[in-house]
């Protein structure tokens, strides 16, 4: 290997990122015993030559409490914090309305939002959560709980800016079957759907009928728990040609009929979960050996 | 992938204070940096490696001949790197994740990042400048701004099937 002796730099050599040269070209300001971090002082700034992508790299091992923390440390961190961050959760608070244009300024990158809000308290409007869907139009992934100020108009506006997402997720809400046609219209690549006490469904005597819509093509998993009247979904799990899971907790009503049409129509379904059904289903049979009641597979 | 002249599947290392190397070249172009300059014929002599110190290079080196040396088994490299970084200070990983980056090895460095992230766990915000150095460049006002901020995120884990 002795053809050249010499340390001069081969030409085509390129660093794998941008080196500060104000310190890649000078000694590192560190004493070789190493900085004493508990001092007090400031010494070397490890991250100064440290890319951004890599800073975030490093914060996407960090966990939520964790990646709060670091965001306050510099204006740095903050800006490849607010960046980097994929998943949110936010208190649904209505005061929220006020700090949402600057919450989601700085985090510009949120696919994967909850929104939740105690029971009791006033929740987030129709207004703030159009904002958020104006900020995060490329939102996969959505959960709503105890949002109950949103109605059919917040949630028909939410899916014509977010038809991106995969994923829907509510629990104690209270817009109607028009905001859950909304959504199963306009996201056609939703794959998951999962409804919990949804008020809106529950108040009318005879609801309106929810699906099929764009989203029935595409929907893997269906879950609907507490809900009167389930068999308003009926229209949208007929015809969930793809479903691979169905799962129905404590939903009240008779599910005979709906169960035969899906057993007939949906060959991909491997996954029927009945728990705490009011009236059981006399023809479960018909389902083959993907049914299981309460946790109990029936043979 | 030899040079033409038919040199050795040995590669030399030179760290910024003057210590050499000799490494497998098959270990060394875990590198993606090394890998280029060896595609590019520039990995006849001493390859100078102006922003990694002698220290870490050895680590380095150490982790390229390991986890060269196991075959194509995801688990058990995973093990390696968990036991290679298991006894690594803090100066030494962020000397490292500096070098990973230079040295374009992203498996080093998601593992150096992810131990770093493990250091850093429940640490607070002054205990981190320090750590790292950092000089706090927030005004006072910045700083509750956008502690005024995180009251609103919260901070558990997000599971998908919570009620």
């Amino acid at each position: 290997m002795g053809q050249s002796s010499s340390t001069s730099r081969p030409v085509s050599f390129k660093p794998a990122a941008v080196i500060s040269p104000s310190v890649s070209e000078s000694e590192p300001r560190r004493s070789p015993a190493g900085l004493e971090p508990d001092s007090g002082d400031v010494g070397y700034d490890y991250t100064l030559n440290l890319p951004d992508e890599c800073l975030a790299c490093i914060f996407h091992s960090l966990s939520a409490a964790d990646r709060k923390r670091s965001s306050l440390v510099c204006r740095r961190w903050l800006t490849i914090d607010g960046q980097s961050r994929h998943r949110l959760s936010l208190n649904a608070q209505s005061q929220l309305a006020s700090a949402v244009p600057k919450l989601f300024s700085r985090f510009d990158a949120v696919t994967k939002l909850g929104l939740k809000c105690d029971r009791r308290s006033v929740s987030i409007g129709d207004d703030a959560l159009i904002q958020i869907s104006l900020k995060c139009r490329n939102l996969t992934r959505l959960k709503l709980r105890a949002c109950r100020e949103l109605t059919d108009l917040g949630m028909a506006v939410l899916a014509e800016n977010c038809r991106s997402l995969q994923k829907f997720s509510c629990g104690s809400c209270s817009f109607g079957p028009k905001g859950m046609n909304a959504l199963l219209e306009n996201c056609a690549l939703l794959e998951e759907l999962s409804v919990k006490r949804l008020r809106g469904i529950t108040d009318g005597a005879a609801p309106e009928p929810i699906g099929p819509g764009k989203a029935a093509a595409s929907l893997k998993v269906i879950c609907l728990k507490d809900i009167y009247n389930g068999q308003c979904f009926g229209p949208l799990i007929s015809e969930a040609k793809n479903l691979r899971s169905l799962k129905l907790f404590r939903c009240s009503g008779d599910w005979d009929k709906l169960l035969e049409l899906v057993s007939v129509r949906i060959d991909s379904l491997v996954e029927v979960h009945l728990e705490r059904i009011q009236q059981w289903p006399k023809n479960v049979n018909c389902l083959g050996s993907s049914i299981s009641m309460d946790g109990k597979r029936i043979e | 992938m030899a040079a033409e002249t038919g040199t050795p599947t040995t590669l030399t290392l030179k760290s910024n204070d003057d210590e050499l190397f000799s490494v497998a070249e098959s270990a060394a172009i875990l590198s993606v940096t090394i890998r280029n300059m060896v595609e590019d014929g520039c990995a006849g002599g001493v390859i100078p490696l102006d922003n990694v110190d002698g220290k870490t290079l050895a680590s380095v080196i150490t982790y390229m001949n390991g986890i060269s040396a196991i075959p194509a088994d995801e688990e058990k490299k995973k093990s390696y790197r968990d036991k290679f970084l298991s006894d690594k200070d803090f100066e030494t990983l962020a000397d490292m994740v500096l070098a990973a980056n230079y040295l374009n090895m992203s498996c080093l460095m998601d593992a150096v990042s992810a131990k770093i992230a493990q250091v850093m766990e429940k640490k607070s915000v002054g205990w981190v400048r320090r750590k790292f150095g950092i000089e706090n460049d927030y005004t006072p006002e910045e700083e509750a701004a956008v502690k005024e901020e995180h009251k609103w995120t919260f901070e558990g884990v997000e599971t998908d099937d919570d009620n």
